[in-house]
């Protein structure tokens, strides 16, 4: 500092922006702060499947179903079966599996069937997590 | 340098535009490669909240040392290494959302959750790039002080940390990293362990790391020792640390974990090696 010319400037935009950081920093870890301090990521993931929409495609039928997850628990490798029932017995079953579904969160997927939804009721569920 | 103090602040304003530009620039090129990782948006959801709250603060230390060593700009003060780390970490979230929007990982409707992790943890390279962006960018002209505080010991072992976490979180995040340890045999892991440690050693002497002209001075064991074991310390606790961080030790056996630390310590010990080059 003594072999200096002068005491050279904060600049006032060096505050600025340092400011704008501080107050980016406090509310982004203040936010995670209190998700760690309420344990929202703890506990096991609730998730709840249901058909959004039966359309024909190719030979088949789509069947589009969103899968929420109703918790703060991030779910991995959620599995979805859609099972087209007459009566009690399923005619035909479709999977399909879901590699993330974050806390609050929803995807989409679709589950292909060789009859037509419409004249089977179709059942939907998830049957099975993993924790990531 | 010689201008007058009435211009003073135009002048100090103008050079941290310019520096302020630079960062963002660094933030963008040194994390791109992350921000476009699957893993590394996943972490944004699921990695646990306690961690990465310790991983930001961790970082936010990290950044105010590199500030002295390698700020991107000027600094002349504690204060305004504490300063500038506030910036970076302003210039790395605003440009780590401004491309998970555009490359469409974030999404308006989206948990608030979800946004936030995967943007905190982008941040933390993100800052890094934003921090040494005038080292890697700018025409690099040294301070007094700067040079001063690099050249003590403290100031090497620093160093070679920053170093070794630049280069071993661009490969952390990967699912790779598991699978590698997984594949390895003990022998790999020995062998692996051994070459770190040469290699951080060759560099350290080749690249003149250490600031000395040749190896004399102390003697072989004493840079074995002082630089090159000490710095292989370092760098298993930075792989340590990381791993911690994206819960890869969670539910791993003491032999996996020694495994996977071997790995990560490789590119990490070339990171510290090199780290005078890239920091």
């Amino acid at each position: 500092m003594a072999d200096r010319k002068r005491p050279a400037a904060t600049s006032l935009l060096e505050w600025l922006m340092a400011a704008v950081g501080a107050l980016v920093a406090l509310g982004l870890l203040g936010f995670i702060g209190w998700e760690a301090a309420t344990g929202a990521n703890e506990g096991p993931s609730v998730l709840v499947a249901q058909t959004e929409r039966l359309v024909p495609a190719g030979d088949g039928f789509v069947a589009e179903v969103g899968v929420r997850n109703l918790s703060d628990s991030t779910a991995a490798a959620v599995q979805v079966e859609g099972a087209l029932k007459q009566g009690d017995v399923a005619v035909e079953t479709s999977r399909a599996t879901i590699d993330y579904i974050p806390g609050r969160g929803d995807r989409k997927i679709g589950l292909l069937f060789t009859r037509d939804p419409a004249t089977f009721p179709l059942e939907v569920r998830v049957t099975g997590y993993q924790e990531p | 340098m010689s201008t007058s103090t009435v211009r003073g602040i135009g002048r100090e304003d103008r050079l941290y535009a310019v520096g302020l530009a630079r960062a963002f620039a660094g933030a963008v090129i040194f994390s791109l490669p992350l921000l476009m990782t699957m893993e590394m948006w996943w972490f944004g959801f699921y990695l646990d909240r306690i961690r990465l709250l310790v991983f930001a603060l961790a970082n936010f230390v990290v950044l105010v040392g590199l500030s002295r060593v390698a700020g991107f700009q000027e600094t002349h003060s504690r204060l305004e290494d504490v300063l500038d780390a506030f910036a970076a970490y302003a210039v790395a979230v605003v440009a780590s959302a401004a491309v998970l929007l555009l490359i469409g990982v974030v999404e308006f409707g989206m948990p608030a959750s979800e946004v936030t992790g995967k943007i905190a943890v982008q941040a933390v390279p993100a800052s890094f790039g934003a921090m040494i962006a005038n080292k890697t960018l700018g025409q690099a002209e040294e301070e007094k002080g700067t040079e001063r505080w690099r050249g003590t010991y403290r100031g090497q072992l620093f160093l070679m940390l920053a170093g070794a976490l630049f280069l071993s979180f661009n490969v952390a995040p990967t699912e790779e990293m598991v699978l590698i340890a997984y594949r390895m045999t003990p022998w790999h892991g020995v062998a692996m362990v051994l070459l770190s440690i040469l290699l951080l050693d060759l560099l350290v002497y080749a690249v003149g790391f250490s600031g000395q002209k040749e190896r004399g001075a102390g003697g072989f064991v004493a840079v074995l020792m002082h630089y090159t074991l000490a710095g292989y310390a370092i760098v298993v606790a930075v792989s340590l640390f990381v791993l911690w961080t994206f819960g890869r030790t969670q539910g791993a056996g003491l032999p996996q974990i020694a495994m996977m630390v071997a790995v990560l310590a490789f590119p990490g010990s070339i990171g510290a090696a090199i780290a005078r080059l890239v920091v």
